[in-house]
């Protein structure tokens, strides 16, 4: 539970820091940043879904890694 | 809020209808520079006139038909060596060749003319010179023939000619020896020619023979003669055999080989042919033959009979041969000449009729008074560029020093005159606007999906495709194309289809390869080999076929799981396990689900901007809120229990210690919450409260679905009625009619409803089978997954395995060979036809209220007036 703690607290970090980054790339041309803005809101969401729906999927596994081979 | 606050790629340009007012003298120009601008969009001011009743389709015509004229002349450079065509010397307006259209007109027509008649001449001359050429085979062979075969004749006949008699004896001989040949020839099964048969069947022999009326013994003499000519060389077994045939046998065939090809005079192809004769008898035989020789498209050659006016004849064509090439040649030169003068020049002159053709197609859209002598133009232009169309105008009337000043005025819109949708696009966007349009385009200031798209479309294609090592090579592909751009814009339409497609997508393929990268360490496939970086969390023990987590095995019989589990990812220790793809499966399910409904939301979250920007108040209250809550009640819940599902340890001691404590199936959840509602099984219990919960969501959920149906179209009702009553009070004071409302339309309540019924069908149903259609995702991938699998397992490990080190090296070429046609190429295209279709239904139909029936904005610009008709 930490981690997924931890992981949110990173992809939103690093998701504040792509929005800066770009906001400040594209500070002459509002078109751009908006679009820019948006991306990166969008991509930070979609990654964070993929990993934390991931993650939570393994936190509590209702089923065990089988060896192969085995009957 | 008419601005446009976050970005113009999220609304279209607003739009103004524009009438420009120009000078008779400036038109040309002016329209010139307005195509070069390439901003103004002319609306159609003659509808009710044909094409052809427009005043300027004469001249569209006549450009049209020197475009025919320039594609024969490009046709014939194209078909003639060490010649190119010279880049066009348009630079803008203004620029290039400043010849007139009528001038060019003439000089095509007339080049046009004497190509023609040189094409004309050329083409004689060299069937002339084919047929010298297949004539002096003939006499070669026949002369050779004739001169190796009498044996016999040597003796008989020492100087051959018309005048001198060969002896009798031999002459008879010979005949009989003819004769006897061809009898025995009827005899055979099979016609074998032997070449070294001492017959002497020379037509000097013959002819000298026959010619000796009452010879005895000989009565068909005088009827026996001969054809020669050529034939193609497979058609002579089926000749003979034809020829024997319909002879019974009674004539004689010869051939003779021609090394090398000949050129056919006929079709002018190169052919392998053979030099025959034919030996026959009788006037109905002679009929037969000539027949057959037509048949067999043979082409007979008179050969003189005999050696010296062989002679003769030979050195004739040797001559005329002479004579025809030398002619040929200065033909070839002069043709050359004037083709090289017009490569120089074609691409500019194709250039300038397009453009001219393109302003002459838009001067026919034009109104012209004629009292003041000025044309007027109705244009749709973005507001932003009134200044740009202004200076546009400016330019074109100094450029063609009109008196009269051009005029821009701005138009009011009338009921009728729907804006054109104008996405200013750069080369980043305009594909992503693309991918939405090839659906529909957004009415005049809809929401654009297209930001929206940049990054969902790539992920979900990613969902797909998730493999690190694919996502590498797609990103590294699409990378190399936009590190080239500039060299593949210079190529232009010189690329392949498939290339152009590809070049066209390149920034899509590159955010689609750097998602699959992501989402393949999510997956945790490396060519699907999974990679171990964090270290797994798993171990196998002694004590039991399942694995326990590695800091929770304190008891290894219990298979605990691991208390931090991986960190990015999923755990490598599945790839290999039995239970792997269970549990692939059981997440990509969810997935798919969880993204599938929030992009749902996020669309119908779009409907409500749009329902604000244009000031609906009834779309939002009676359209997006109950379409919010249906959707949240069903399937914002199912997104809510597999979030808890996940989070709830039934791994736990108080869980297994309680026996209602196992994990429910969450289908069987959301049908149960429907089917039985307020009565919630003891195995389905996932949170107090929830049997409260779920009948409170069926109930609203159910609710919302007459909500969405009837306040809208009799809200609209009841306000048309209202406006009518104002109106019929308006019509008192005032005596002019004014029968429409401020719409233009008559209300019909029939359609409004049938309408809004549609709509909501469609949207309660289609968020059922939409939540269905994003387990594509899962699919997908799965898809990907397992045959990405198959190809490794089958085609590395299985030649590994074999220890022959050639089976290796033909598996790993047969892996790498399989892995870019079959998921690079293929399995990335129907990932990528799926993605499409997810945005196209799934995304846009939740927004785009009429499927996207606006129209799109296409100004007047040369480079679309050049491509037109370009096959």
């Amino acid at each position: 539970m930490g981690a997924l703690f931890t992981g949110t607290v990173i992809f939103l970090v690093l998701g504040l820091l792509a929005y800066f980054v770009v906001s400040a790339i594209y500070r002459n041309d509002k078109d751009a940043q908006g679009l820019g803005q948006l991306s990166v809101v969008l991509a930070t969401v979609c990654m964070y879904i993929m990993w934390a729906t991931c993650f939570l999927h393994q936190l509590h596994p209702l089923v065990r890694p089988i060896k192969e081979g085995a009957h | 809020m008419r601005t446009n606050k976050v970005g113009t790629l999220f609304r279209s340009e607003d739009m103004v209808l524009v009438r420009l007012y120009f000078d008779r003298a400036a038109a040309h120009d002016t329209i010139d520079e307005l195509g070069e601008l390439g901003l103004v969009q002319f609306k159609d001011l003659n509808e009710n006139q044909s094409a052809f009743q427009r005043t300027f389709s004469e001249n569209v015509r006549r450009c049209d038909d020197m475009l025919r004229v320039i594609r024969y002349l490009t046709d014939q450079i194209k078909g003639t060596d060490h010649l190119t065509l010279a880049p066009s010397a348009f630079h803008g307006p203004g620029t290039g060749p400043t010849f007139r259209l009528d001038d060019l007109d003439g000089h095509l027509n007339s080049l046009e003319h004497s190509l023609l008649e040189m094409n004309g001449n050329a083409e004689a001359i060299s069937t002339q010179y084919n047929e010298t050429i297949e004539l002096r085979c003939v006499l070669e062979r026949a002369a050779e023939f004739f001169r190796s075969a009498p044996r016999m004749r040597n003796s008989s006949s020492p100087s051959p000619g018309p005048g001198a008699r060969p002896q009798r004896g031999g002459r008879s001989g010979l005949i009989a020896g003819v004769m006897g040949e061809i009898s025995a020839l009827s005899d055979a099964p099979t016609i074998v020619v032997d070449d070294e048969s001492d017959i002497d069947v020379s037509p000097n022999a013959f002819n000298s023979g026959f010619g000796a009326a009452g010879d005895s013994g000989l009565r068909m003499s005088s009827m026996l003669s001969f054809f020669t000519g050529t034939i193609d060389r497979e058609k002579m077994s089926s000749f003979e055999r034809v020829l024997f045939r319909a002879t019974h046998g009674n004539c004689f065939v010869r051939f003779a080989d021609i090394g090398g090809k000949l050129v056919d005079p006929e079709s002018g192809e190169e052919r392998d042919k053979s030099v025959f004769m034919v030996f026959f008898s009788g006037s109905a035989v002679k009929s037969k033959v000539s027949k057959i020789c037509d048949a067999f498209n043979a082409n007979r050659y008179v050969v003189p009979e005999d050696h010296a006016s062989q002679m003769t004849a030979l050195t004739h064509c040797r001559t005329r041969l002479a004579d025809l090439e030398a002619i040929m040649e200065t033909t070839a030169s002069q043709r050359s000449e004037i083709l090289r003068g017009v490569s120089q020049q074609v691409l500019s002159w194709t250039e300038k009729v397009k453009r001219d053709m393109g302003i002459f197609h838009t001067l026919n859209l034009l109104n012209y008074d004629t009292s003041h002598q000025l044309f007027i133009a109705d244009v749709w232009c973005p507001e932003s560029a009134q200044d740009d169309v202004r200076n546009a105008l400016e330019i074109g009337r100094r450029r063609s020093n009109a008196q009269v000043p051009s005029v821009l005025e701005e138009r009011p819109r009338g009921p009728k005159d729907v804006p054109p949708t104008y996405f200013k696009t750069n080369k980043f966007t305009e594909v992503f606007q693309s991918i939405v349009e090839s659906y529909g385009v957004a009415k005049y200031q809809e929401v654009n999906p297209a930001p929206f798209t940049i990054i969902t479309f790539p992920f979900l294609f990613a969902v797909m495709f998730g493999d690190i090592g694919h996502g590498i090579l797609m990103t590294l592909f699409a990378a190399y194309l936009v590190r080239n751009e500039r060299h593949y814009n210079a190529l232009g339409k010189r690329m392949g289809e498939m290339m152009k497609t590809c070049y066209d997508g390149r920034y899509v393929i590159l955010l689609m390869g750097i998602f699959s990268i992501y989402t393949g360490f999510i997956y945790n496939e490396f060519f699907a080999v999974p990679i171990d970086i964090f270290g797994s969390r798993w171990k196998y023990t002694a004590e039991s076929e399942m694995a326990c987590g590695i800091d929770n095995c304190v008891n290894p019989a219990s298979v605990l799981p691991p208390l931090a589990p991986y960190p990015l990812g999923f755990d490598p220790a599945w790839k290999s396990s039995k239970t792997g793809l269970i549990f692939f499966n059981s997440y990509k399910m969810k997935l798919s689900i969880v993204l599938g409904v929030c992009q749902m939301v996020m669309g119908i979250c779009l409907s409500y901007r749009n329902a604000k920007f244009f000031k609906q108040r009834i779309d939002i209250i009676h359209v997006f809120i109950p379409q919010m809550i249906f959707m949240n009640a069903i399937f914002g819940y199912l997104v809510f229990i597999i979030i808890l599902k996940w989070f709830t340890d039934y791994n736990s001691a108080e869980c297994i210690a309680d026996p209602n404590c196992s994990p429910p199936d969450l289908k069987s959840v959301l049908i149960g919450m429907f089917m039985s509602p307020g009565n919630l099984p003891a195995d389905m219990v996932m949170f107090p409260g929830q049997n409260t919960i779920q009948l409170f969501l069926t109930i609203a959920a159910v609710i919302a679905v007459p909500w969405m149906l009837f306040p809208k179209p009799l809200i609209l009702r009841a306000r048309h009625n209202n406006r009518k009553r104002y109106m019929r009070l308006a019509d008192d004071e005032h005596s002019t009619p004014y029968d429409d409302d401020d719409n233009g339309e008559p209300f019909d309540f029939g359609e409004v409803f049938v309408h809004q019924m549609i709509h909501t069908i469609e949207f309660v149903l289609g968020a059922v089978s939409n939540t269905a259609s994003y387990l594509r995702l899962w699919a997908l991938s799965l898809a990907h997954a397992e045959l990405s699998d198959v190809f490794l397992e089958k085609l590395i490990y299985g030649s590994v395995s074999s220890g022959n080190p050639i089976a290796m090296m033909i598996g790993f070429f047969m892996w790498v060979g399989a892995t870019l046609g079959v998921l690079m190429f293929m399995e990335s295209l129907s990932a990528f036809l799926h993605a499409l279709r997810l945005h196209w239904v799934e995304f846009q139909n939740k927004f785009y209220l009429l499927h996207g029936d606006g129209k799109k904005f296409e100004p007047y610009t040369h480079t679309s007036a050049e491509e037109d008709d370009d096959p």
